[in-house]
C-alpha cells in the first residue's frame, strides 16, 4: 500500500487512488459554472421622460385588418413615400372605425387610406378629400361586399331567408362589410328591422376577419364582408363549409384622402408619387403586391356620391 | 497498524461506499436537475417573451400604451419567477415597464438582440440575485418594432436546486443510517457464522472431533420426505446434512463417489430446502472433514492398536517358542523316564500312582509347550487352495453329536460357491475347532452356533463367522483375549492359548480376526438372536493362482 514517503507502489493502492481521482474528477467537473453574468445596476433608475412627439406626415389606414395585416400592407408604400417625397412619413394604427373618425375629426391624420363609406362621413363631416384611388386586383375600380352563411345552415339558402336572422357586419362605417350588404337587403326589401339582431365586430382591427370566424362559429347566421377578404382567413377556417349567399353591386373602390389643412406641397409631393406608381414594373411590383392593389389613378370626391345616395337610400345619415 | 475486524471492514466499506455514492449521486444529479431546471426555466422565459411580443405588436402599432401596460403586467402575475417585463420601442427606449420605482437605465442596453434573431438570453446580476434576460425582437415583415425583454429570476432555480439537493442528501443521510443497521445486522450474523467456524476449527486443535458448526436442519430428511428406513445411515443424524451421508438408502440416491451422489442431490427437494450460502456449505464441509477426520483417526487407531497386539504376540511368541524350544526336549525326555519307570512300579503301588499323576502333569506340560510352539509358528505348515466349506464341515461333524448331548444346535449358513483360500487345513481345523469349543463353553447347554461363510467382493476376502447365543465377552476383556495364558475359565479348565494359537495360524494365513461382542447378528440371523452372544470374524484373502488375475466383479454370486 502507500509507503512512508506517501508513493503508492501497490496495484490495489494504485487501484484505490486511480478511483479516488476520477471521484473527484467528476465532482469539479460538476461543480464548474457555465456563464459569467453581466453585472447592471438596478439601483440607478429614472422614470420615463416626455417624448416630444416628431413631426411627420402621418398615414392613417383605416383599420379593416389587424394593424400587423395593415402594417405589412402598407409598410412598403410608406418607405417608397417617404424615399419618393423626403417627407417624414409615419404610419398610424386608428384602433377601430370610430376611432379613425375621431382622429380626422382631431386633425392627426393627414392622408388617409380609407374605405368609400367612412370617407363619405369624414369628408361632410370634416372636409377630408379623396385625391386619388386605387385599382383592384382583379383590375376593376370598384370592388363589393359578400353575404356569406355556413353552409350546413339550411334555414339560409336565399336572401330571402335572412329575415329574422342574426346578422353579424364589420363595422357601422364598413362599406364592403356593413353597407354594400345593407343596400343589396334593401333592393330585397329586406330592413334593417327584419334582422333579429345585427351587431358588428368590436376592434381593435381585425374586423373583416372576425366576422368570418363568428360566422364559421355558428355565432350568427349570416355575415357581411368585403370581397377578396376570406383568403386572409384560409389558415384558419375551413372555407368549404362557407357558403356565399349574395355578392353586392360593384361600388367605388378605396381612396386616399387628405385633411383640408393638408399643406398643397406635402398633398402634390404624395399624390405625385402614388400615381407614379407602375405596378407592370418590377420597381414597384413588392408595394402593389403588399397593398394588394394593381395601380393607383386620380379620384374626385363625385366618384363617391353613389356611396352618398346608398347611404341616403337606406337611410344612414352621414353626420351620424 | 490496528489490524480493523472483518465486521469494521464490512462495516466502513458499506458507509465508505454509500457515502460516496449519495455524494456523487448528489453533485450530478443536482448538476444535471441544475440544467434541466435552467433549460426549462429558459424555455419558459423564451416562451413568455415570445408570446408577449406576438401579442405586444398590435397595442405597439397603435402606440397603446394602456394595452401594452397590460400586457406586462399580465405577464408579471403569470408566474411568481419572472423579475422584469418591459418593452423597447423602435430606437431602444422604454415604452413600458414593470418597475414600480424607475426604470433601471442600464439594463436596456445590457441584452441587444438581431433583428434576425429569434431571441437571446443572457445571465445578469444585480449584485444579490442572478437574473436570465430574455429578448425577443418585435418584428412585422422584415420591420423591427421594437424589442420584448423578460427577466426570470435564478432564485427560484436555486431554491428548487436547493431542495432537491437537501432532498438528495437527506435520502443518501437516511440510507447511510438504514445500511449501517442492516450493515451491522448481516456484518454480526457473518462473523458470527465465521467466529463459529473458528470456535470449530480451535476444538479441532484441540483434539475434539464432536464438533458441530452447522445448525441443525429446519426439516430433516427422514421427516422431509417421510422415510421410515431407520437403518438408514442419515435417519436421526442431525449433525449433517444427508447428502453428504454416504450410503444413504433414499430411492433418489446414487451410492459411489461424493461427485456422482451430488449431482443427483442437488436436484432432489432435501437438498433444495436445506442448501444454504457460501458460508453454510463451508461449514457443512467443516463437519463432513471433522467427521471424516474422526472416523480416519479410529481406524489409525484400531490398526495402531493391532499392530501393538501383533507385535507384543510376536514378541510373546518368540520368547515363548524359545522357552518351549528348550522345554520340549528335557520334558520329552521326564516324560519318557516317567513311562519307564511306570513298568518298573506295580499299577496298585504308591509310587505307581504318584508317576501317573507326575506323567498327566508332563503330558499337559508337553501340550502347553506343543500350543506355543504352534502359537510361535515354528511348527511346519503344509498350505494348498482349500474350501473353507470343506474344513468347517468337517470340524462340524466332528462336534456336532458332543454339541448335540448339550442341545446346542450348530446351524450352517455357507456360501453356495465360495473361493478357494491358501491353508494349512489342519491348522484350519484346529482353529475352527478352538472357536466351536469356544462357542461350547460360552453357551454352556441349550443355545444356537450359527457358522456362516460369504465372499466380501468388496474387500476380495473370504468371511467366516462363528455366531453363538452365549454370555458374550465383557468389553474390558475383550483387548486381552488373544493374549498367551488369559482364560476367563475356571483353573484347569483352560491353558489360555486357545485363541493366541488361533490368532497366530490366521495371522500366519495372512487373516485376521474381529470380535463383535455382544454380538450383532449377521444378515441371516434372527432378531431375537439380537444383542446376545459373540460373533467371531475371520478373513482369508482369496487364493490367486500365480499368473491369473481375478477381480471380484467376475466372481459367481453366492447365496448367503
Amino acid at each position: 500500500m502507500m509507503t512512508r514517503t506517501g508513493k503508492c507502489r501497490t496495484p490495489l493502492c494504485r487501484k484505490y487512488r486511480a478511483v479516488a481521482l476520477c471521484f473527484l474528477l467528476a465532482l469539479l467537473s460538476s461543480c464548474s459554472q457555465g456563464e459569467e453574468p453581466a453585472y447592471v445596476d438596478f439601483s440607478k433608475r429614472e422614470e420615463i421622460g416626455f417624448e416630444e412627439a416628431p413631426k411627420t406626415i402621418t398615414y392613417a389606414y383605416v383599420p379593416q385588418y389587424f394593424h400587423r395585416v395593415s402594417f405589412e400592407r402598407h409598410h412598403p408604400l410608406i418607405e417608397y413615400l417617404k424615399r419618393e417625397t423626403g417627407l417624414p412619413i409615419r404610419q398610424i394604427f386608428p384602433d377601430s372605425f370610430d376611432d379613425y373618425i375621431k382622429m380626422a375629426s382631431q386633425r392627426k391624420i393627414d392622408i388617409s387610406f380609407a374605405n368609400p363609406f367612412i370617407y363619405a362621413k369624414v369628408a361632410k363631416r370634416y372636409g377630408v378629400r379623396a385625391f386619388a384611388r386605387i385599382i383592384e386586383l382583379d383590375g376593376r375600380e370598384s370592388f363589393r361586399g359578400l353575404i356569406i352563411s355556413r353552409k350546413d345552415n339550411k334555414d339560409i339558402r336565399t336572401l330571402a331567408d335572412c329575415k329574422g336572422k342574426r346578422w353579424v357586419a364589420v363595422d357601422a362605417s364598413s362599406a364592403g362589410g356593413y353597407l354594400y350588404a345593407l343596400g343589396l337587403f334593401f333592393e330585397h326589401g329586406i330592413l334593417k328591422k327584419d334582422f333579429s339582431e345585427i351587431t358588428f365586430m368590436p376592434g381593435p382591427g381585425g374586423q373583416q376577419e372576425k366576422v368570418a370566424l363568428a360566422v364559421y362559429n355558428g355565432r350568427y347566421d349570416i355575415g357581411s364582408v368585403r370581397e377578396g377578404m376570406l383568403d386572409l382567413v384560409a389558415d384558419k377556417i375551413d372555407l368549404s363549409q362557407i357558403r356565399i349567399l349574395a355578392h353586392t353591386p360593384y361600388y367605388p373602390g378605396w381612396m386616399y384622402a387628405h385633411r383640408k389643412e393638408l399643406d398643397p406641397k406635402v398633398l402634390s409631393a404624395v399624390k405625385g408619387a402614388l400615381l407614379k406608381i407602375n405596378c407592370t414594373s418590377p420597381e414597384y411590383r413588392d408595394i402593389c403586391d403588399a397593398a394588394h392593389f394593381s395601380g393607383v389613378i386620380t379620384a374626385e370626391d363625385s366618384d363617391y356620391d353613389s356611396i352618398r345616395d346608398l347611404a341616403a337610400k337606406v337611410g344612414i345619415d352621414l353626420d351620424d | 497498524m490496528i489490524s480493523l475486524g472483518f465486521r469494521t471492514k464490512l462495516f466502513l466499506a458499506m458507509i465508505t461506499a454509500l457515502l460516496f455514492l449519495g455524494i456523487s449521486l448528489g453533485f450530478i444529479v443536482s448538476r444535471s436537475a441544475s440544467r434541466m431546471l435552467i433549460e426549462e426555466s429558459k424555455k419558459r422565459g423564451i416562451s413568455s417573451a415570445m408570446n408577449i411580443g406576438a401579442r405586444i405588436a398590435e397595442p405597439l402599432l397603435a402606440m397603446d400604451y394602456l394595452r401594452m401596460k397590460d400586457l406586462v403586467d399580465e405577464a408579471m402575475r403569470t408566474s411568481e419567477d419572472i423579475s422584469f417585463v418591459f418593452i423597447l420601442g423602435r430606437s431602444g427606449r422604454p415604452l413600458v415597464h414593470s418597475f414600480a420605482d424607475g426604470f433601471p437605465v442600464d439594463l436596456a442596453g445590457v441584452n441587444e438582440v438581431e433583428n434576425d434573431a429569434a431571441y437571446r438570453v443572457k445571465l445578469i446580476t444585480t449584485g444579490k440575485e442572478l437574473i436570465y434576460d430574455f429578448a425577443v425582437p418585435i418584428v412585422i415583415g422584415k420591420e423591427r418594432l421594437g424589442t420584448v425583454r423578460l427577466g426570470v429570476s435564478h432564485k427560484r432555480i436555486g431554491e428548487a436546486l436547493g431542495r432537491l439537493l437537501w432532498t438528495v442528501f437527506l435520502a443518501t443521510a437516511i440510507s447511510v443510517v438504514l445500511a449501517a443497521l442492516l450493515g451491522t445486522l448481516l456484518a454480526r450474523t457473518l462473523t458470527k457464522r465465521i467466529d463459529l467456524l473458528q470456535r470449530s476449527a480451535q476444538e479441532i486443535v484441540n483434539g475434539n472431533l464432536d464438533i458441530q458448526t452447522l445448525p441443525s436442519a429446519t426439516l430433516s430428511c427422514w421427516k422431509f420426505m417421510s422415510c421410515g428406513k431407520t437403518q438408514c445411515p442419515a435417519y436421526g443424524d442431525t449433525r449433517h446434512r444427508c447428502w453428504y451421508v454416504a450410503g444413504t438408502l433414499c430411492p433418489s440416491c446414487v451410492e459411489g463417489e461424493n461427485a456422482q451422489k451430488m449431482k443427483t442431490c442437488r436436484s432432489c427437494k432435501v437438498y433444495r430446502s436445506n442448501s444454504g450460502d457460501e458460508i453454510q456449505r463451508l461449514a457443512e464441509y467443516f463437519d463432513l472433514m471433522a467427521m471424516t477426520l474422526k472416523k480416519r483417526l479410529e481406524d489409525i487407531k484400531t490398526i495402531q492398536d493391532r499392530m501393538v497386539q501383533s507385535q507384543k504376540l510376536e514378541s510373546i511368541g518368540q520368547l515363548a517358542a524359545g522357552v518351549a524350544h528348550e522345554l520340549n526336549t528335557p520334558l520329552g525326555i521326564v516324560l519318557g523316564y516317567t513311562q519307564l519307570m511306570l513298568q518298573d512300579f506295580d499299577s496298585d503301588s504308591e509310587y505307581h500312582e504318584w508317576l501317573v499323576i507326575q506323567e498327566k502333569h508332563l503330558r499337559i506340560c508337553k501340550r502347553i509347550v506343543s500350543d506355543l510352539l504352534r502359537f510361535s509358528r515354528t511348527t511346519e505348515t503344509d498350505k494348498k487352495p482349500l474350501n473353507l466349506n470343506e474344513v468347517l464341515d468337517q470340524v462340524i461333524s466332528v462336534v456336532e453329536h458332543t454339541f448335540g448331548l448339550d442341545k446346542i444346535a450348530i446351524e450352517r449358513q455357507f456360501a453356495r460357491e465360495l473361493p478357494s483360500i491358501l491353508g494349512d487345513p489342519e491348522k484350519l481345523q484346529q482353529v475352527f475347532l478352538n472357536l466351536l469349543n469356544n462357542a461350547h463353553d460360552a453357551i454352556g447347554a441349550e443355545g444356537n452356533v450359527t457358522v456362516a461363510t460369504r465372499h466380501d467382493r468388496e474387500k476380495g476376502d473370504v468371511v467366516v463367522s462363528v455366531a453363538d447365543t452365549g454370555h458374550g465377552i465383557p468389553s474390558e476383556v475383550l483387548p486381552r483375549i488373544f493374549d498367551p495364558f488369559f482364560t476367563t475359565k475356571p483353573v484347569g479348565k483352560g491353558t489360555g492359548l486357545g485363541l493366541s494359537v488361533t490368532f497366530g495360524i490366521v495371522n500366519d494365513h495372512g487373516g485376521h480376526i474381529e470380535i463383535e461382542s455382544p454380538s450383532q447378528p449377521m444378515e441371516a440371523e434372527a432378531d431375537s438372536d439380537r444383542g446376545k452372544g459373540t460373533v467371531f470374524l475371520l478373513r482369508f484373502p482369496i487364493y490367486q493362482p500365480v499368473g491369473i488375475v481375478s477381480t471380484t466383479e467376475e466372481q459367481p454370486k453366492e447365496n448367503t
